[in-house]
């Protein structure tokens, strides 16, 4: 009996304009969505800025594994890497370390600084 | 127009629209709020990076600080005005507490560590015997490797007792050997000072003192964060730490006598009383500091970094170590007046110092030192007689002593500071 009822049940059929309405509302949402996508991604911590730092602090753990603590530049493709090592404010055995990543433009994508120990 | 916007379409494709819809609006939203919170992770990871960073340069700033304390106190470290941090030294035994703190907004790092000192000019000594006229003569058995400071720079090979010598022909010292003179180097005079606070009973004026029974008592655990006062536990009567843990910014001071039994759990704290008792077996890393006499039972292990410190301000303390314990740290046996010089370690048989010791008096040597021995005499007491300056089935090697292990930094001011451990 319910089966028939419900073979039997009719949908009202809905205007072109409403149908119409709610996809443009649909595309607006859409549309806000795509652009708030956008920025989440392109703001903030990319991965892009997520690999460079990973670049710097890898590069900054090994100068502090070698002790190599001069002065350097290394070019990696598009980007490079660059090393300075200078006495942080004139304290016995103090050294500022500081690593910076830059771009062919100059920019700089990445940075590193620590103040280190070094008696020997 | 007017018939197109009145056309009437299929039934059911608003519903459709409105569900396919709601679908992707719940498939967009969620994506969105993974983005939304991954991005949120990575600047909050980043940040924290950067704040342990800050946290871990700030103890690198205190490791070259030549002050001995230092008050809470901000430093910008790149004076940007971007990585700020709040840093303190103070004395913990005789290591250095260092603690910093670096925080911005609501996150924050700390670093809580104990500072020592590399042993510099000690690191190649075994042995420096003060030269009071009487020359040092090894028996069998004896074993030094190392420079060896002694009187006259000579060394008498002896024979005690029956029966043929056990290696008549070995040499006696390998190592330079050197000529002593009638004063011990006055290398641990800032230690001792340091450490004559504890068996005063001088603490920091922030300490915050409490009975022991009433913060023990009742509680089989008890931890004081370092970043937290001082918390000293005193009592009037005899201590007995059984059966309890205690751990971190703590000092327990008794005017009679402590008893460490076996079963107590002690990590990094300080006491302090006129007569101290450690059970046969007990373990842990803890600092001792003795007006009278120490007593270290039978395999007791005193781990890394411990400290053990007699002085009676009568140049009589005395420290017996038991057969089979091992003690990991430094050993003080001395005032910092040098008011006598008659102070006494007994050091049993099978028993192990693994750092540096320094007595201003006699040592009973029947066990063995990895790293130096710095003192007036030695002793050895047989069934048939007391020998002054005899050496017999004792070990003294600065080879073995690891080249990471730091002593305290008082006693080497010159000397590459490290990390003797880190608290958090």
């Amino acid at each position: 009996m319910v089966k028939i009822m419900y073979a039997a049940k009719k949908l009202k059929a809905s205007s072109l304009v409403e149908v119409t309405v709610a996809m443009v509302i649909f595309v607006a949402l859409l549309s806000c969505s795509l652009v708030a996508y956008l920025k989440l991604t392109t703001s903030g911590l990319t991965a892009k800025k997520l690999e460079y730092d990973l670049v710097v602090a890898d590069y900054a753990l090994k100068t502090k594994a070698g002790k190599h603590f001069l002065d350097e530049e290394v070019e990696r493709g598009e980007i490079k890497l660059v090393r300075r090592v200078r006495e942080y404010e004139s304290r016995r055995y103090l050294l500022l370390l500081e690593i910076y990543l830059v771009d062919t433009a100059g920019d700089t994508l990445s940075r590193y600084k620590e103040v280190l120990y070094e008696a020997s | 127009m007017q018939k197109l916007f009145s056309t009437k379409l299929q039934g059911g494709i608003l519903n459709l629209v409105l569900a396919v819809g709601i679908v992707l609006t719940a498939i967009i939203g969620s994506v969105l709020l993974l983005v939304y919170h991954r991005n949120l992770v990575l600047t909050k990871n980043s940040l924290q990076e950067r704040l342990n960073r800050n946290a871990a340069s700030g103890i690198n700033y205190l490791l070259a600080a030549a002050e001995e304390e230092i008050e809470h106190f901000g430093v910008d470290l790149y004076g940007e005005g971007l990585d700020s941090v709040r840093l303190s030294k103070e004395a913990w035994g005789i290591f250095d507490l260092a603690i910093t703190q670096a925080k911005t907004g609501r996150h924050e790092a700390y670093r809580i560590a104990l500072l020592g000192a590399g042993l510099d000019s000690m690191r190649e000594v075994a042995l420096y015997l003060a030269d009071e006229d009487r020359p040092l003569l090894l028996a069998d058995k004896v074993t030094i490797v190392g420079k060896a400071f002694v009187p006259q720079a000579e060394l008498k090979q002896v024979h005690l007792g029956q029966g043929e010598m056990a290696q008549p022909n070995k040499p006696l010292v390998k190592g330079a050997l050197l000529k002593s003179k009638a004063m011990l180097p006055p290398l641990y005079k800032k230690a001792l000072a340091r450490a004559d606070r504890y068996t005063n009973f001088k603490y920091p004026a922030a300490a915050r003192v409490v009975p022991f029974t009433s913060a023990v008592g009742a509680r089989q655990v008890l931890t004081a964060s370092f970043l937290e006062e001082t918390t000293v536990l005193a009592s009037r009567e005899q201590v007995v730490l059984q059966d309890v843990s205690l751990s971190g910014h703590l000092v327990v001071v008794s005017e009679q006598r402590v008893h460490i039994g076996r079963s107590a759990k002690l990590e990094n704290i300080i006491v302090a009383a006129p007569y101290i008792e450690v059970a046969e077996g007990f373990s842990g890393s803890v600092q001792l500091f003795a007006r009278d006499s120490i007593s270290i039972g039978e395999s007791c292990r005193l781990l890394y970094p411990s400290a053990l410190y007699v002085s009676d301000g009568a140049g009589a303390g005395k420290l017996w170590i038991g057969s089979g314990a091992e003690i990991t740290g430094e050993v003080l046996l001395g005032d910092e007046e040098g008011k006598g010089s008659n102070h006494l370690l007994s050091l049993q048989e099978d028993a192990l110092i693994r750092g540096q010791v320094f007595v201003d008096g006699a040592v009973e040597l029947y066990g063995a030192i990895e790293g130096s021995l710095m003192c007036r005499r030695f002793l050895l007491k047989t069934p048939a007689a007391l020998y002054a300056n005899y050496l017999q089935d004792a070990s003294v090697r600065v080879d073995a002593l690891s080249k990471h292990y730091l002593a305290s930094p008082l006693v080497s001011t010159k000397a590459k500071k490290g990390i003797v451990a880190w608290l958090r």
